[in-house]
């Protein structure tokens, strides 16, 4: 009785053994499978540059700017999925027959998303050979020399050899192409930490900044004709470095308002977003989303009243009123 | 005739009628109807404005189909369950006075009826007639001295993601599904209807425990979408 009893449980072990793998394979693949890859706001206490610790900024400088289509995700959101027979003959090949059928699942999401990117990228067809002719060190060079003139500490590009003990802000921009091809928007994620130990991160965000909306028949011409893609380009990664330079040295993290659902044009369409406002002026509002992203948008939609440059000779001087 | 052979069609005569009979009850989904400007412009009409009681906000999960499908899909969306019972929709309850402003200011006669509307309240109405209330709603022309209703009716509030058995077949995302329309209280006709239903997914990953942010925001924007769609037709 009692051998008969050992000899049951030898099989029954190993069995068993498959049946929790299996289980946690299936957990593992439904549940897990979507685990959070998005850059959140964080910030260590303290951080402030000054001429003892001065920020030096870091991009990719041997490759061309990152353009890509915008995408609209909602075509992701899918139906109710049809109902799948399992084999059950046993536990084992029912719950490995899931873990197949997930497995599929998150294969077509994939392949739906890459889909939609690859399709979304279409529209920026025409622009290709301008782009690539665009280099990402080259325009990080002009506004880190802009933002240098106004800022009491030095800013510069960082520099890998220099025993200078600074701040290393690594921005890593993406420009983002409306389908409507009237507007750009700069998704930069930056990382803030000190030169001696550029692996411990002090901050960490994502800027986006969206120029206004072009009024034209031609959006191809607007942008390439006078580099206004470029400059654009520029202009958007000046705004979303000088935020966060304001966001840290300003502290606005700590400044609670209260949250409410604002409303910007993308694409030609209207957005909304929940945040806190945080500042507003004639050309621009910025405001900190749910994720503690700063996003920065025209407030008026067209570029003839309020563009990215913010120069005096702008169409809005004298008619723009503070909001 | 063999008697197993009797049985069985009985059998099949019986389930054969009881889909029929199912299937017969199902009723077709009311279709937009065009808002009919003449009952705006008529300085006659008295138009009441009434919007359901909200309802609490959930997460749908269709598709789940047996019932441990339905608790493995309950499991896998709990954290998700339990931030969105965190969240309100007092953002959206302004539709009312959105509309009773947006009215006003085209010279309406509108009375605002604070009553929670609740279709459980009225008689159920049928009539031959197309693009008519299901509900019986003539007993609120004398009690509120109107001659049209305007009602914003929300069914679902919250966060919905498709199943296929234990398997999602997409990400979760924001969820309303309602319905508003302006009903003629003399003969119960529509003179307006717009069904409702918006789905927006998360900017980026939606994965976010605890806050969910991503899917917060896009909850917002169903809302701020929802009463844009519905005041923007007046």
């Amino acid at each position: 009785m009692l051998r008969n009893s050992s000899t049951r449980l030898v099989g029954t072990v190993p069995r068993a053994r498959h049946f929790v793998v299996i289980g946690f394979l299936v957990l593992g693949v439904t549940g897990c499978a979507n685990s959070s890859r998005t850059v959140l706001h964080q910030e260590a206490a303290g951080i402030r540059f000054s001429q003892d610790r001065p920020l030096t900024i870091q991009v990719d400088t041997d490759r061309t700017v990152d353009f890509i289509g915008q995408v609209d995700k909602d075509k992701l959101s899918g139906g109710v999925g049809t109902g799948v027979l399992y084999p059950g003959n046993t536990a084992a090949i029912f719950l490995a027959s899931v873990a197949v059928h997930a497995m599929a699942a998150g294969a077509t999401k994939s392949a739906k998303e890459q889909q939609l990117q690859t399709e979304a990228n279409s529209v920026l067809d025409d622009y290709g050979a301008y782009i690539s002719g665009i280099e990402e060190g080259e325009i990080a060079g002009q506004v880190i020399e802009k933002l240098a003139k106004n800022e009491a500490y030095s800013i510069s590009a960082y520099n890998a050899g220099s025993d200078q003990i600074t701040w290393v802000a690594r921005v890593q921009p993406t420009y983002i192409m409306t389908q409507d091809q009237r507007q750009i928007m700069l998704q930069a994620t930056i990382r803030l930490s000190k030169s001696e130990d550029v692996d411990q991160i002090a901050y960490q965000n994502v800027i986006e900044v969206l120029s206004p909306s072009i009024q034209t028949t031609d959006p191809r011409q607007y942008w390439l004709q006078k580099d206004e893609l470029r400059n654009s380009a520029e202009s958007l990664l000046y705004l979303s470095l000088k935020w966060f330079i304001t966001d840290i040295m300003t502290g606005q993290t700590d400044t609670v308002t209260e949250q409410e659902t604002f409303q910007y044009t993308l694409g030609g369409e209207n957005i909304y977003e929940r945040g806190s406002i945080l500042a507003q002026d004639c050309d621009y509002t910025a405001a900190r989303n749910l994720r503690g992203w700063i996003k920065v948008f025209p407030v008026f939609s067209v570029v003839e009243c309020g563009g990215v440059t913010s120069d005096s000779d702008s169409p809005c001087e004298g008619k723009c009123e503070a909001p | 005739m063999d008697s197993t052979v009797l049985k069985n069609a009985v059998k099949l005569v019986f389930v054969t009628s009881c889909i029929t009979l199912l299937a017969a009850c199902v009723t077709a989904p009311q279709l937009p109807v065009a808002l009919n400007n003449q009952v705006l412009e008529n300085q006659q009409n008295r138009v009441g404005v009434m919007m359901s009681k909200l309802p609490e906000l959930d997460v749908s999960l269709p598709g789940a189909a047996c019932l441990l499908c339905v608790a493995v899909a309950e499991a896998a969306n709990s954290s998700l369950s339990r931030h969105v019972d965190s969240l309100n929709a007092q953002e959206f309850s302004v539709v009312q006075s959105d509309l009773v402003k947006r009215l006003e200011a085209k010279g309406v006669n509108v009375v605002p009826i604070y009553q929670v509307f609740d279709a459980t309240n009225f008689r159920r109405y049928s009539s031959d007639l197309p693009n008519t209330a299901k509900q019986d709603f003539s007993a609120l022309k004398d009690e509120y001295n109107i001659s049209h209703l305007l009602i914003v009716d929300v069914q679902f509030l919250g966060m919905w993601r498709g199943y296929a058995n234990y398997i999602p077949t997409s990400d979760p995302v924001a969820y309303l599904k309602a319905s508003s329309y302006l009903v003629n209280l003399d003969n119960n006709s529509y003179e307006w209807f717009l069904p409702l239903e918006l789905k927006k997914s998360a900017e980026g990953d939606w994965d976010e425990p605890p806050n969910f942010p991503g899917l917060t925001n896009a909850y917002y924007q169903v809302l701020a979408e929802g009463r844009e769609e519905i005041v923007a037709e007046f």
